[in-house]
């Protein structure tokens, strides 16, 4: 039996591929020819969104860093000045997110007349003089003005406050009008995609090419990079073809295999592709702060996997059961709002993150341990990087054998567990033998090899979790709510805000700041590593008390599924019956 | 068979299979046992009330989360914690405008309202009842705009991280009444100056101002780096010090350092990324008190390049990434060397090595096994693969004062690579090698002179004559480079290659100008011979000249030929109907065709040719010029106290614009204001002389 099993096994496995190429098996929903095509799209689409990562409006933007040279500050500063008006637009983007773009005529009519006049309103702000403003003796207008020493004054605030309130009505009306026009033939994760891939590829290309960080006067060069970036960041182009594969099938054990295997193989792609441009970066002149990395570099590493993308969106589909959009569930604002704090998982999933924001503010013990305790470099570097990474691999192609095995609560367990019990080694290798650094750096290493072995089934574990969540909610409120589950982030925010201060806090203490090369003073480094990881241990121990509440298991969500694939059937039934038509509805 | 194999694969993929039985009635409310029930499309019971209850919390939420952002970015200026003696300065956050500032009380910083003007509409307020005892550790981490320090006189406490990474920190200035404390010319030290605390990270800005230098010179501009280095990147520790404390150096742009033998420890990351510290020196003893700048150099006594004979812990990272030394050498009373001690200081510029390419050891191999050392403490280099450790090379001795270094050539003849004039020598010969034995100079018949290399002198402001030997038979014009005392070089009158005229240097065909010397006595006037057509490389740097008259048959004018000769106002140029030797005022009257402009003939001026030359206020470009390189003329120009434009304001040219266009140009060729609207001087096409 030993010796025949795996024979066996491989060519039965190529039996089904061969028998399912096209057609998928009884109770399945994905043909294997679309698993292939899955692997190339996500694989160009999270390459090209990997891509996107490194062109951003934040300080550790190469682009900002050696061509802008804005300082940290500048960041907090705006978005502290964009916050209030946020929250407004947050809960206006939710009911039209939620309901897919499809609103009453009368709520649509007035959403557009407030969009068009916050266009109009922030073209005002943005070209309108106010240097006026330089001269008041007004306490808040000083105030801003005595920010200048980081690119921003009362003036200029004016125009960044605008930049974003044009941003929220430009957005908001492309919202309104591509998600109607685009959800019934694409679906709700695709659709943005066909809309923004051009303009995107064209704003990537201006935001090299455009020598606004050649202007001399910081102030002025602040406001415009901003209002260039807000323009960037008009066109998405999200990892939407994974988001899409997570609900690729109502069946749940093969949503599970096609994210493990051509998912999680297709990110290979994106590491090839990370490797020649570091490649071709090594060669510019100056390496990460060459123009030309902006100029060339970044929109070929970014065009050619997003014209890959749109090649292959339309091969694959999402598979959500649910009724046709016509008779779609309509989502009024209180209903979106109670209708997620009903959902129990979301309130559990909402205290763990709560709990896990106990580590916000903490540096990468990795790159300490690599760059600040060891001085790896070359080689040695690569090997040790690579070895902890690739510890996870074996684990996560197995994901699917032990996901089948262990409920979902004892993996979340067992991993905030593994995560205590790593960190507390490691803080325990740098107190008692920190002066040997070879010891101590071997124990961390070890420990970390394990930790990433043990992380990548929880993580996969956590997807599905999340996954089932926005069924169950499906089954809950008609809708899946993704857009105002972010109330969850509301209540959170102020503890998840002030806990996130706390390691900060220690570290500026410690006496980390901009400068990193603190952490090659002793004292400061193991503060620095050893303080945060406490906090983070208790942290990982009190997140296992809320998952122990967690009782959704694979019969409720197999309940819940048939529930929702009943409700398409029977909504698909009436409309036909009233000769409505059908489009963007899954009721197999 | 083929069933068999589905359901073994399938096995592993088999879902959940339950049935539920919903009618379509109820699709909308039908609850999954364990589960909640469906709420849609259906009124909610107390809706009124959870809306309100809803609405006040999220309110609440959003108004603490604006706070907390707020906060985040929004600190004190002044953070104080009373301690048993009086306050801890605990941390400052400058609002970017202070620029100086006092630690002595508890200070707040008060905005005055009515001023516009981000710079002056504050005043800091302090309170005298709570005085300022001690400084934490990284206050004042990271500040990129503080200036000057002022120490007040209670304070009793102040860590070396005190004031790391302050990169603008220029002084650190204590109150004389501090019994603690105190400062030599901005650097902090305890009060008995057995320590060095804090070496400010952007003193070499304040040594710049003093010595007068407006911008950084970076090691490549290796004629002004001699002198720049000298003065400004130069630091001499007192012979009190015995301890260089924690990040003292560390991140500093200094160069050379001077270290008496009373030194017991080098702290941690004291010297830590200083790039281009080059020069380790120790002494034996000093008569230079505090004076700590490169004049103290001439009052040590003993100088070796070593980390010092008495030296015993040299903490971790001590001096990492120092990477422009090339010669450590390790003392055998040491007894302690940290983890990453000397960690980076060696690296491969393609095949080659740079930085220290071995660490030479005083002690034996033996002897050497009872330090205890920590991890990594051996700087390694890319070899292949891997890195490999740097070779340690044992039993080696201090190296005896040296007055001169010489490298044999291939012809059995020295040459002169390096002289430090520890002896305060105002007459050189070059000539023998010379050597000083028991505090006496000699000259060593054995080893016969026959060149000197590039900048030997370096920086001196004590020779004043150079005898030049027979038998030297190379040299340039840099050799004599920044030699400010040098009043004459004098030549064998048997030597082939080169000669004087009246102490200036020339080559034997009187076609080359070599070097005016810097302090020449006679330097109101003086005539280019009319053999002379080319003035050599810095000929005439950092000279007294005031006026100059060249030969028609000059063409070339090398580079730095008049760099730095700030008293330079008059250029007149002749053309000589006979030879013209005689060099002083004398010769004015015999010259004809006299005329003020660059001479006719002249085709060439080098990079920095007249550059910084600021009393020029006339300049006359002939038609013959052909190169006009980089920065030639540029910092001619300036705006006078009064806001006027003054010295070269205009550029006249023989040339027609079309005719100029020929000509090549190096950036910044023209003189630059250096005002707001970056202007330049004007040019004349077609001008007259």
């Amino acid at each position: 039996m030993g010796k025949g099993l795996p024979k066996e096994k491989i060519g039965a496995f190529f039996s089904e591929v061969k028998t399912h190429w096209k057609t998928p098996a009884e109770g399945k929903y994905v043909s294997y020819k679309e698993y292939l095509y899955i692997f190339l799209g996500i694989g160009s689409n999270y390459t090209g969104s990997k891509i996107l990562e490194n062109i951003g409006f934040w300080a550790s933007c190469y682009l900002f860093m050696h061509h802008y040279k804005l300082p940290y500050l500048t960041f907090s500063i705006i978005g502290i000045i964009n916050m209030p008006l946020n929250y407004i637009w947050t809960l206006i983007g939710w009911v039209i997110n939620d309901n897919l773009g499809f609103l009453s005529k009368k709520t649509e009519r007035k959403l557009y007349a407030l969009y068009t006049s916050l266009i109009v309103i922030g073209l005002v702000m943005i070209f309108g003089k106010f240097d006026f403003l330089s001269n008041s003796t007004n306490a808040f207008i000083v105030y801003l003005n005595n920010m200048e020493s980081i690119g921003i004054n009362a003036a200029s605030a004016l125009k960044i406050l605008g930049t974003h309130i044009l941003w929220n009505g430009w957005a908001g009306a492309r919202n309104i009008f591509y998600r109607k026009k685009l959800v019934p033939k694409y679906g709700r994760y695709k659709y943005s995609l066909y809309c923004d891939v051009i303009p995107k590829c064209i704003m990537v290309i201006l935001v090299g090419w455009l020598p606004l960080y050649e202007i001399p006067d910081m102030v002025t060069r602040v406001w415009a990079a901003n209002l260039l970036f807000a323009c960037f960041n008009i066109f998405g182009f999200g990892n939407n073809l994974e988001t899409c594969s997570k609900s690729i099938s109502p069946n749940m054990q093969e949503r599970l295999l096609v994210r493990t295997y051509p998912v999680k193989l297709s990110h290979f792609v994106h590491t090839i592709v990370s490797i020649l441009i570091l490649v071709v970066v090594d060669s510019l002149e100056y390496e990460w702060a060459d123009i030309n990395l902006y100029r060339w570099v970044y929109p070929l590493a970014f065009i050619i996997p997003a014209a890959l993308t749109m090649v292959f969106a339309g091969k694959f589909q999402e598979r959500i059961p649910q009724p046709p959009l016509e008779k779609k569930v309509q989502i009024k604002f209180w209903d979106g709002i109670f209708g997620v704090l009903r959902n129990k998982y979301l309130r559990i999933n909402t205290i763990v993150g709560l709990i896990d924001a106990l580590g916000n503010g903490m540096l990468a013990i990795t790159t300490i341990l690599y760059l600040y305790t060891f001085r790896l470099a070359g080689l040695p570097y690569a090997i040790i990087i690579n070895l902890i990474s690739f510890a996870g691999t074996p684990p996560d192609l197995c994901a699917p054998f032990f996901l089948k095995r262990f409920d979902y609560k004892q993996i979340m367990i067992f991993y905030q567990l593994t995560r205590a019990l790593g960190n507390a080694l490691i803080v325990l290798a740098f107190m008692f033998c920190g002066d040997n650094l070879m010891l101590c750096g071997t124990i961390s290493i070890i420990v970390m090899f394990f930790m990433e072995m043990t992380k990548t089934i929880p993580t996969t574990a956590g997807h599905e979790m999340g996954t089932r969540m926005g069924d169950y909610q499906m089954y809950l409120s008609g809708e899946r709510l993704e857009s105002f589950s972010g109330i969850f982030g509301w209540f959170t925010g102020p503890v998840t805000s002030f806990v996130g201060l706390i390691i900060p806090i220690f570290l500026l203490k410690f006496g980390f700041n901009s400068n990193w090369d603190v952490l090659y003073l002793d004292e400061a480094r193991v503060k620095i590593i050893a303080v945060p990881l406490i906090i983070d241990i208790v942290g990982y121990l009190l997140m296992t008390i809320p998952y122990i509440f967690w009782d959704y298991d694979n019969v409720k969500q197999a309940k819940v599924m048939k529930v929702l694939q009943r409700r398409a059937e029977v909504t698909a039934k009436q409309a036909q019956e009233q000769g409505e038509k059908i489009s963007g509805g899954f009721t197999k | 068979m083929k069933n068999k194999e589905e359901k073994q694969f399938k096995g592993m993929t088999a879902p959940v299979e339950v049935s539920l039985d919903i009618p379509e009635n109820e699709i909308w409310t039908y609850q999954i046992e364990g589960l909640a029930a469906p709420h849609i499309n259906k009124p909610f019971t107390n809706f009124k009330i959870k809306k309100i209850v809803f609405t006040v919390l999220i309110l609440i939420a959003v108004l603490l989360s604006m706070y907390f952002s707020v906060r985040v970015v929004s600190r004190e200026p002044f953070e104080f914690t009373a301690s048993e003696n009086g306050y801890e300065f605990t941390k400052f956050n400058n609002t970017g405008y202070i620029y100086e500032l006092t630690v002595d009380y508890a200070t707040e910083l008060v905005t005055k309202t009515d001023v516009a003007d981000p710079e002056k509409n504050f005043e800091l307020v302090k309170d005298e009842t709570k005085p300022v005892t001690s400084i934490a550790k990284f206050c004042f981490n990271c500040d990129e705009v503080v200036e000057v320090i002022r120490i007040g006189k209670d304070v009793k406490e102040i860590d070396g991280t005190s004031f790391y990474t302050c990169r603008a920190l220029k002084q650190i200035i204590v109150d004389e009444e501090n019994e603690y404390f105190c400062d030599i010319d901005g650097v902090l030290y305890n009060k008995d100056k057995t320590e060095i605390i804090c070496y400010p990270m952007n003193h070499p800005a304040y040594l710049r101002e003093k010595y007068g230098y407006n911008d950084t010179i970076w090691p490549d501009n290796s004629e002004f780096y001699a002198s720049y280095k000298a003065q400004v990147l130069t630091y001499v520790l007192p012979e009190t010090v015995e301890k260089i404390g924690k990040l003292c150096f560390a991140d500093t742009a200094i160069a050379a350092i001077y270290m008496p033998e009373g030194l017991k420890t080098i702290e941690t990351m004291a010297m830590f990324k200083c790039w281009y510290l080059s020069d380790i020196y120790s002494y034996e003893s000093s008569t230079a008190g505090d004076i700590t700048d490169y004049s103290a150099i001439r009052m040590l006594s003993g100088v070796y390049r070593s980390l010092p004979d008495g030296l015993e812990y040299i903490g971790s990272d001590a001096m990492s990434y120092d990477r422009s030394s090339d010669f450590l050498r390790i003392p055998a009373t040491v007894t302690y060397i940290g983890h990453h001690a000397f960690w980076d200081t060696v690296y491969k510029d393609g095949d080659k090595f740079e930085g220290n390419e071995k660490i030479y050891i005083a002690a034996s191999e033996e002897e050497f096994k009872s330090v205890e050392t920590g991890d990594q403490w051996i700087p390694t280099y890319d070899s292949g693969l891997f890195n490999k450790k740097v070779e340690l090379v044992y039993n080696t001795p201090k190296r005896a004062d040296e007055l001169a270094q010489y490298t044999q050539k291939e012809d059995g003849t020295y040459e002169l690579t390096s002289f430090i004039n520890t002896e305060l020598l105002t007459e050189v010969t070059i000539d023998n090698a010379l050597t000083v034995e028991n505090g006496e100079v000699k000259e060593d018949t054995s080893k016969k002179v026959t060149s000197l290399g590039a900048y030997p002198f370096k920086w001196d402001n004590y020779i004043e004559t150079v005898y030049i030997g027979k038998d030297v038979e190379q040299l340039d014009g840099n050799a004599f480079f920044n030699l400010r005392a040098l009043k004459k070089i004098i030549v064998d009158k048997d030597n082939e290659n080169y000669c004087d005229i009246d102490g200036v240097l020339y080559t034997k065909d009187m076609t080359v100008l070599l070097h005016f010397p810097a302090a020449y006595e006679k330097c109101d006037t003086y005539v280019v011979p009319s053999t002379v057509t080319k003035i050599a490389r810095a000929a005439f740097c950092y000279s007294d000249i005031k006026t100059i008259y060249f030969p028609e048959g000059l063409k070339e004018i090398d580079n730095l030929a008049f760099l730095k000769a700030e008293k330079l106002e008059k250029i007149y140029s002749y053309k000589a109907d006979k030879e013209v030797l005689v060099t002083d005022e004398s010769a004015v009257a015999q010259l004809s065709k006299v005329y003020e402009s660059l001479p006719e003939g002249i085709e060439r001026i080098g990079l920095d040719g007249f550059n910084y030359a600021s009393s020029l206020t006339y300049l006359y470009i002939p038609s013959s010029i052909k190169n006009l390189d980089g920065y030639c003329f540029c910092y001619n120009a300036y705006v006078d106290a009064n806001g006027n434009k003054a010295g070269i304001t205009e550029v006249n040219v023989a040339l027609s614009e079309t005719e100029f266009k020929s000509v090549t140009k190096g950036d910044h060729w023209l003189p630059e204001f250096r005002n707001e609207s970056n202007d330049t001087a004007t040019i004349n096409f077609d001008a007259k002389r």
